[in-house]
């Protein structure tokens, strides 16, 4: 997918003047995000709970080089295999090799941000293999040629009538203003694409390490068709999925649904460790689990780390009051949102993506809603930071000559007795009879007097006030 | 350097990120609440979880009630041909010989032995599911199940309806027992690895895709039943 992080101002006035596109993000967001608050708050130890997915997590990332071996042990160890990528060309590139050697020509494919964030999709378009995107949301998303608003519900932004239209002009589906009649269609039109699949894919929900085990959550039921029916099943997964073991799952496993869709539990919690076992009936023969860093191991070393602990539930996204107003396509990548505005300038780039550590109030209300209570305003903040420092040398050349004077007494008793003088001289009677400064000529600083006026520094300075008055 | 090595040498090369992260609890909080273990009130909340999701559950006595439940509903969903595991993991003595008699062809799906295409486009054909399961969780209407020989995914996945029979004892108050369970059977947790997949299906296929306007059957099953089964004198 195409980056246009930092056209962020831009999208996001086009998409506030949409009126049918504000509704659809009303609707949707208040929805999950009261749904979520709901289901959180039948639980009697919500906050012990969320305290206990969180530590789950944690200790994940603090053994990560030590939960991935054990993952690859468990896999290759019953006869499934496993393949790193650094990037997400490589990654592409297992795929291709896979599809090569199995020779594999029609796959049906379960829900995965990963597989976006690598542009997975056209490049085997380019090698001549069709992939059905499986989910309803992202069926609807690959007939529209487009790309999904959101980690869950991937077209929040849609209209039932623009479903429709989209569903008669290129499906040919008969005239309906019935949602559940769209969705019967699109079961009968995906039905043989099952049965005819070569391959299955996936994304991964969760990587349990101790038992080498992928675990896909769907609510269709594509994800569980999508790996069963097919002869061989390719998982492409980040690294950062792991989780030591099966305790921490089951909370985690719960924590997710409620935040994501307010659900108790998704339908389908799908649990894979590998190929098919002696003399079971069916499910693929083959198993793959490509593992992709992509950028990973680089906030993993980073103050951000924390952010690796998402699990990609959405629920920062329907409590943000920015992305409930500007919506997903906006944040110009894959990852939309609070955790989008922090993970899409980790990945690509803090330049690449320069507004979106900005795109938001700081008003807490995504750490509040995350079931692993990330910190995202405090790592925005930093971003912001750090973006201080790839944008501007002057600001920062400035800052470090400012530390100088202020941290020397004799440069800041003589700057200062410079700067009241200065200041005075130029300093003109306001409309109030004020002394003021309307403009100051000073390069980038004078640009803070073009909304308000600055004062003249007082005549006398503390230091000698208190000289003088000092008993 | 393989990508595999250059991959760990990096997360190695970085310090250890939440030495402070609290160590794994010795006893987990479980997510959900169910004082009463009584088997009526365990039954009782699963049926509700499930009703909540849009699925039935069917408390039976015995193997006859039971029989007679699953013809019925094969029945009602004039079921022709029906998809099933091996009748030796349903517990129910005789169903295979009733649903026979009652003219309804059964097919086990193994698309690994003899024509695999002809074989899907008949299962892809049958209007039932039937299946037991290794466990089920009350508090959250959830059934487990795992694949083994004659345990197979495609018909708890394939037909627009499921129907499975569990017996009493395979009810457990949540998917935490199922794991504590396992644990306690085996600290390296064989009871998952010993299978290439399981399950937790909790109530029909469903999506909100379209407006979160609730669909149920989307790909999976849209219509549900569990059928408990407690023995003929509890």
């Amino acid at each position: 997918m195409e980056l246009t992080s930092n056209q962020f101002q831009q999208s996001a006035h086009i998409a506030l003047e949409d009126i049918r596109l504000r509704n659809a993000l009303d609707r949707a967001t208040g929805n999950a995000d009261g749904r979520r608050r709901q289901v959180m708050a039948e639980l009697p130890h919500a906050a012990a709970l969320r305290q206990q997915g969180r530590a789950a997590r944690l200790r994940a990332l603090n053994e990560l080089p030590e939960l991935l071996e054990q993952v690859e042990a468990q896999i290759t160890g019953r006869g499934g295999h496993v393949l790193w990528a650094e990037t997400g060309d490589q990654a592409v590139q297992h795929v291709l090799d896979i599809c090569d050697q199995h020779q594999l020509k029609l796959g049906v494919k379960s829900k995965s941000m990963v597989t976006e964030e690598i542009n997975l999709l056209p490049a085997l378009e380019a090698h001549g293999i069709e992939m059905i995107e499986t989910d309803l949301g992202e069926y609807i998303v690959q007939v529209s040629e487009s790309h999904p608003s959101h980690i869950i519900m991937p077209v929040m932004h849609m209209t039932k009538e623009q479903i429709r239209d989209l569903f008669m002009d290129k499906l040919a589906m008969p005239h309906t203003n019935d949602a559940g009649d769209m969705t019967r269609f699109i079961r009968g039109h995906l039905r043989n694409k099952y049965l005819e699949a070569d391959f299955g894919m996936s994304g991964g929900n969760f990587l349990i390490a101790e038992t080498g085990t992928v675990v896909v959550v769907t609510n269709e039921g594509n994800g569980r068709l999508s790996t069963s029916m097919p002869k061989v099943h390719i998982a492409v997964v980040g690294i950062e999925k792991v989780i030591p073991t099966w305790e921490d799952f089951a909370t985690l496993i719960q924590l997710l649904p409620r935040s994501a869709t307010g659900q108790r539990l998704s339908v389908y919690g799908n649990a894979i460790s590998g190929g098919r076992r002696p003399g079971e009936p069916d499910g693929p023969d083959e198993f793959y689990l490509v593992l992709v860093d992509n950028g990973r191991t680089n906030i993993y070393a980073s103050e951000y780390t924390e952010a690796l602990a998402c699990i990609r539930c959405g629920a920062c996204l329907n409590a943000c009051p920015v992305y409930q107003n500007v919506g997903g396509h906006s944040y110009g990548w894959v990852y939309p949102g609070p955790i989008g505005s922090i993970v899409t300038p980790l990945l690509k780039g803090i330049e690449n993506a320069s507004p979106l550590p900005f795109a938001s109030s700081l008003c807490g209300a995504c750490k509040q809603a995350c079931p692993v209570d990330i910190d995202i305003p405090d790592m925005l903040l930093k971003l912001r930071r750090d973006l201080q420092h790839v944008q501007d040398p002057m600001i920062r050349a400035g800052m470090k000559g400012f530390g100088f004077a202020f941290s020397n007494p004799l440069l800041y008793q003589v700057g200062g007795k410079a700067a009241s003088l200065v200041t005075n001289m130029i300093a003109k009677n306001s409309a109030d009879g004020e002394k003021t400064i309307a403009d100051l000529p000073i390069p980038f600083i004078g640009n803070w007097t073009e909304s308000r006026d600055f004062p003249p520094l007082a005549k006398e300075s503390f230091h000698a006030w208190w000289k003088k008055n000092r008993k | 350097m393989s990508s595999r090595d250059a991959i760990l040498a990096k997360l190695r090369a970085a310090r250890r990120p939440f030495e402070d992260a609290p160590p794994r609890p010795s006893a987990y909080l479980p997510v959900t609440v169910q004082d009463d273990l009584s088997t009526d009130a365990l039954i009782e909340r699963f049926s509700a979880e499930l009703t909540r999701l849009m699925g039935t559950t069917l408390v039976v006595n015995g193997d006859d009630e039971a029989r007679a439940a699953v013809i019925d509903l094969l029945k009602k969903h004039e079921a022709k041909r029906i998809l099933s595991w091996d009748f030796a993991h349903i517990p129910v003595s005789g169903l295979k010989e009733a649903i026979e008699s009652a003219g309804i062809d059964i097919l086990y799906p193994e698309p690994y032995t003899g024509d695999r295409e002809a074989m899907l486009h008949l299962a892809e054909g049958a209007q039932v599911g039937l299946t037991g399961a290794d466990a089920a969780a009350a508090t959250t209407g959830t059934l487990i199940v795992t694949t083994a020989p004659g345990k197979g995914r495609i018909p708890t996945i394939l037909p627009p309806v499921l129907i499975s029979v569990i017996s009493l004892d395979q009810l457990l108050p949540r998917i935490e027992s199922w794991f504590a369970r396992l644990r306690e059977a085996d600290p390296k947790m064989s009871g998952i690895t010993n299978s290439a997949n399981f399950c937790l299906i909790t109530g029909p296929s469903r999506t909100g895709d379209i407006e979160m306007e609730l669909i149920l059957g989307v790909h999976g099953p849209g219509t549900q039943y569990v059928v408990i089964k407690k023995t003929e004198d509890a």
